[in-house]
């Protein structure tokens, strides 16, 4: 019988018809699947046999499968996808951006080594002198508000000692009634401040 | 004087792949939404039939539309737009698989000829299925998910997808004769488990 005697060859054959079904053999090779055929009818039911399987895969999965997609599916992806900013730069950017950055500040130290006299004579001489005439200035106003201090100072000194040294009994009444006033004062500011602070707290 | 500032509709189902990926990279919004548009329910079938798991499924379809996006810019036209979507499908997809599947039910199980667990579960047929013929195919179904990932993918791609063997060796990064080799296998099983439970016609 033909079926026995290619046997072996129709085991290895099956594979070469299933591909010549989905037409993936090159013309040579579907010739020869069909010349077999021609001879074999073991591999005639094969055939016959994988025509069914392939229409029964077919007809069960061609369509999609009972999968509802939620409504406007399309536009929430691609509103998520468009909102998903993470992979706009690519690798290769991002390790170019860093080999730039990193150049540049190369650049600009070895700069800053071998132009250390240039440095210095257009950049640090200019900002040198600013700083001191910064302090010149800074100085001249010390000694104005230091002059100004010291001359009220004296004119006070001179003022009290005329008005507590030259009238005894009404100066020396005065001092003590504005001393007393003094401490009154402070005792009710401390002491109106003391009752306040529990309230802050509370938030009231 | 309107003439030439009025916008031309454009008729995007005219429009091949290739021309929506340059107008979604020239920044037109239009130009991606109408890509997910297209694939959104081949690539949602696909993974669905891959993980076996509704939510998962449409977690991972816009995950895949997401990676779809941010790598827009390093599509290449010469490649089909459609196998390289597919090809992030099977990696979310296989990933997926990975981290939801035990150690003993390995992706990469060969088919020993005894029956095996099902590696994901299956929902039930919806009430529009109790016709006869919506219970065979889902009978056929179920044995197509019955196959380990890895030859399941194949069949899926094949049948449902209608991928040639090479655009299923790109997606899928197998030898071509791997894939042709184990789409026989996975067909070889499926027939035997139709004759086993009876599936002899539709």
């Amino acid at each position: 019988m033909v079926m026995s005697a290619n046997s072996e060859k129709c085991i290895e054959k099956s594979e070469e018809i299933a591909a010549y079904l989905d037409g993936e053999l090159s013309a040579a090779a579907c010739a020869e699947v069909e010349q077999h055929l021609k001879e074999c009818s073991a591999c005639k039911a094969r055939l016959r046999e994988q025509q069914h399987l392939l229409s029964t895969l077919d007809f069960a999965l061609t369509d999609d499968p009972a999968l509802r997609l939620p409504v406007n599916f399309s536009r929430v992806v691609a509103a998520h996808a468009q909102a998903d900013m993470s992979g706009l730069r690519r690798r290769s950017e991002h390790g170019r951006a860093l080999r730039l950055c990193a150049a540049l500040l190369a650049a600009s130290l070895v700069l800053l080594l071998l132009g250390g006299a240039a440095f210095s004579e257009t950049v640090l001489r200019p900002v040198i002198s600013l700083g001191r005439h910064l302090a010149s200035l800074f100085d001249l106003l010390w000694q104005v508000l230091r002059g100004a201090g010291t001359g009220i100072g004296i004119i006070l000194r001179a003022l009290s000692r005329q008005f507590l040294f030259d009238s005894h009994p009404l100066g020396l009444s005065i001092a003590f009634l504005l001393f007393i006033s003094v401490l009154v004062v402070f005792a009710s500011l401390i002491a109106s401040y003391h009752r306040e602070l529990p309230m802050r707290e509370d938030g009231t | 004087m309107k003439t030439s500032a009025q916008a031309i509709p454009i008729d995007f189902h005219a429009l091949a792949d290739c021309d929506l990926v340059a107008r979604a990279v020239a920044g037109r919004e239009d130009g991606f939404e109408q890509l997910v548009r297209r694939y959104q329910r081949p690539i949602a079938a696909y993974v669905y039939r891959m993980v076996g798991d509704y939510e998962a499924a449409l977690d991972l379809t816009q995950e895949v539309f997401i990676k779809v996006y941010n790598s827009l810019a390093r599509y290449r036209s010469e490649y089909k737009f459609s196998t390289w979507i597919y090809k992030i499908a099977h990696n979310a997809a296989i990933d997926h698989l990975r981290r939801h599947t035990t150690r003993e039910q390995s992706l990469t199980d060969e088919m020993n000829g005894e029956p095996r667990e099902l590696l994901v579960t299956y929902s039930k047929p919806s009430p529009e299925q109790e016709s006869e013929k919506e219970e065979r195919r889902a009978e056929i179904e179920r044995v197509v998910l019955e196959l380990p990932a890895t030859y399941r993918e194949l069949v899926v791609l094949r049948h449902s997808h209608d991928l040639s063997y090479d655009e299923i060796a790109e997606v899928t990064g197998l030898p071509l004769g791997t894939v042709k080799n184990r789409l026989f296998r996975a067909r070889e099983a499926m027939r035997q488990q139709f004759v086993q439970k009876g599936i002899t016609s539709i």
